[in-house]
């Protein structure tokens, strides 16, 4: 599969919790690709969490390009 | 027309083109056929206690079929006595009142020897002093040129005994062989350098005879290395003086030299923050009369740029030259392959499949015959394609920006908050 492919497979799982309500809460970058985690605020207060581990340099970018825009409300806590 | 007179560090000259020191500045008989061909100035071929050469001392690098892409050379400072030297100089600056004459020194790392030199040189009324603390071979073995010019604290204290003496501007030549040439550049502001020039030649050994194992050039069977000049080493040249240029600390004029060849050559140097170049392996080469085309060149290229002064360019380039961390991670560019020019050849292909992306796919054209494509989602935009591409004009680079910019250090900054 080209590279491509696989970075819209990536960030279709980000857009997909992004949509569900989840939130960036962390970032970690190391020698394996990058760490998103990412928390949901439930609307009885119960939290749900999800952690992605990227591989894709496009994807690794779009993730800071979404911090850059503000495009979702993303804040570590 | 536009105006080509220079002034660099209070050394006027009617054109930015000066010989740099080396063998068409070797006596007065060849300065005075240079100046007489265009050249605004030159350097004297270094002065200092006479030395003895060897006899094979230059050898050439040819590349596919460029002859001289490379020059290789084992060449000391001058081998004639100080007064034969100091009395064509001044016979030179008489006949040619409106030329600059730099005269190149090096002498051992003693505050009187450069105080002695400096008020001989200047007696002949030469027009600035350039120091010669390059030269990779042989002097170095004598503790000068490079062997000083790499240690900061020797070229801001010669730099300091040369101004103790000097009135007129000091030109500090360093050496590219040295990691950070700020460095050194910095320690001749610091010991109160007028002006810095670069770059003397690089460390080189230019091969070995398969047959004989003897090394090139060779001296009956003996090598050593040698000083790396001509235009393989422009693009390293041109880097020192961006580096030098784009730091604040040092504001003294700078003087472009390595691989200089053309005035487009030039004006790059200048654009990058040079006031002048000066060159010394193309006249070697294709002779004094080079700089006839420079001159056209250049005062057609300024007038097209509809600007008055060579000086105008001096520097254009420096603020687009950053740290990698400030480019834009966001910008694309893609490579697109043009039918009507293509050959065929599958170069391209070849480059991208085993060495970038494996995005250039064969496909099958409507006449049933085979094309290539590029997948440009996968592309990354590398040049590779364009750079082994036979065919003018078949590979286009696509630029394509993106509405927001964000930098390495930009996305550092954003993600740093979130603990990355
Ligand atoms: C054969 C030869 C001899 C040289 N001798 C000197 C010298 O005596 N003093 C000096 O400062 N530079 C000397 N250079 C270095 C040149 O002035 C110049 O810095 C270097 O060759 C890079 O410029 P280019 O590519 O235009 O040759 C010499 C260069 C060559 C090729
Ligand atoms: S620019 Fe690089 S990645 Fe894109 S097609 Fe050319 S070689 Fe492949
Ligand atoms: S390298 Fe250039 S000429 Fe050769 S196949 Fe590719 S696009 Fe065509």
């Amino acid at each position: 599969m080209h590279e491509h492919q696989f970075y819209l497979e990536e960030k279709q799982k980000i857009d997909t919790l992004l949509g569900n309500e989840f939130r960036i809460v962390a970032i970690n970058e190391n020698l394996s690709g990058m760490f998103v985690a990412f928390k949901q605020m439930g609307d009885q207060g119960n939290t749900a969490h999800a952690t992605l581990h990227l591989l894709i340099p496009e994807t690794r970018k779009y993730v800071t390009n979404l911090l850059l825009a503000e495009k979702v409300d993303q804040s570590p806590t | 027309m536009a105006d080509l007179h220079i002034d660099f560090a209070g050394i006027k000259s009617k054109n930015p083109f000066w010989l740099a020191s080396g063998p068409p500045t070797n006596t007065g008989y060849q300065v005075q056929r240079a100046f007489d061909a265009g050249w605004g100035g030159a350097v004297w071929k270094t002065l200092g206690d006479p030395v003895i050469n060897v006899t094979s001392r230059f050898s050439g690098l040819n590349y596919g079929g460029q002859r001289v892409a490379g020059f290789n050379n084992i060449e000391l400072i001058t081998d004639r006595p100080l007064e034969v030297n100091l009395r064509e100089i001044r016979e030179t600056k008489r006949a040619y009142p409106d030329h600059a004459i730099i005269a190149s020194l090096m002498v051992e790392p003693k505050q009187e020897k450069w105080h002695e030199i400096v008020k001989r040189v200047e007696d002949v009324g030469v027009d600035g002093l350039e120091l010669n603390f390059g030269c990779p071979h042989g002097m170095a073995e004598r503790r000068m040129g490079s062997a000083s010019g790499q240690v900061p604290d020797l070229v801001e204290k010669q730099t300091y005994w040369t101004k103790e003496a000097a009135e007129t501007p000091v030109i500090v030549k360093l050496t590219p062989n040295i990691t950070d040439i700020t460095a050194t550049a910095d320690a001749a502001v610091q010991g109160g350098a007028d002006a810095i020039s670069m770059i003397n030649t690089i460390n080189s050994l230019m091969g070995v005879d398969l047959d004989t194992w003897n090394t090139f050039p060779n001296i009956a069977g003996k090598g050593t290395h040698g000083g790396y000049s001509g235009p393989a080493v422009k693009p390293i040249a041109l880097s020192m003086v961006a580096e030098c240029a784009t730091q604040p600390d040092i504001q003294v004029p700078i003087s472009g030299i390595g691989g200089i060849e053309n005035w487009q050559d030039a004006v790059e140097f200048m654009l990058m923050g040079a006031s002048n170049v000066q060159v010394c392996t193309a006249a070697m080469h294709h002779g004094f009369r080079i700089v006839e085309d420079m001159i056209d060149g250049l005062t057609n290229y300024l007038d097209e740029k509809g600007l008055n002064s060579a000086m105008d360019l001096v520097g254009q380039s420096v603020s687009k030259y950053k740290k990698w961390g400030d480019l834009d991670l966001n910008h694309k560019r893609v490579a697109r392959i043009n039918q009507d020019y293509c050959i065929h050849c599958n170069k391209c292909h070849i480059s991208c499949e085993d060495a970038a992306h494996q995005c250039i796919e064969f496909y099958t054209e409507s006449d049933g015959t085979r094309a290539l494509k590029v997948r440009e989602e996968d592309c990354v935009g590398c040049n590779l394609c364009s750079i082994v591409c036979p065919a003018d004009g078949a590979i286009e680079m696509i630029e394509q920006p993106s509405d927001v910019s964000m930098t390495w250090n930009e996305r550092q900054r954003l993600i740093s908050v979130f603990g990355g």
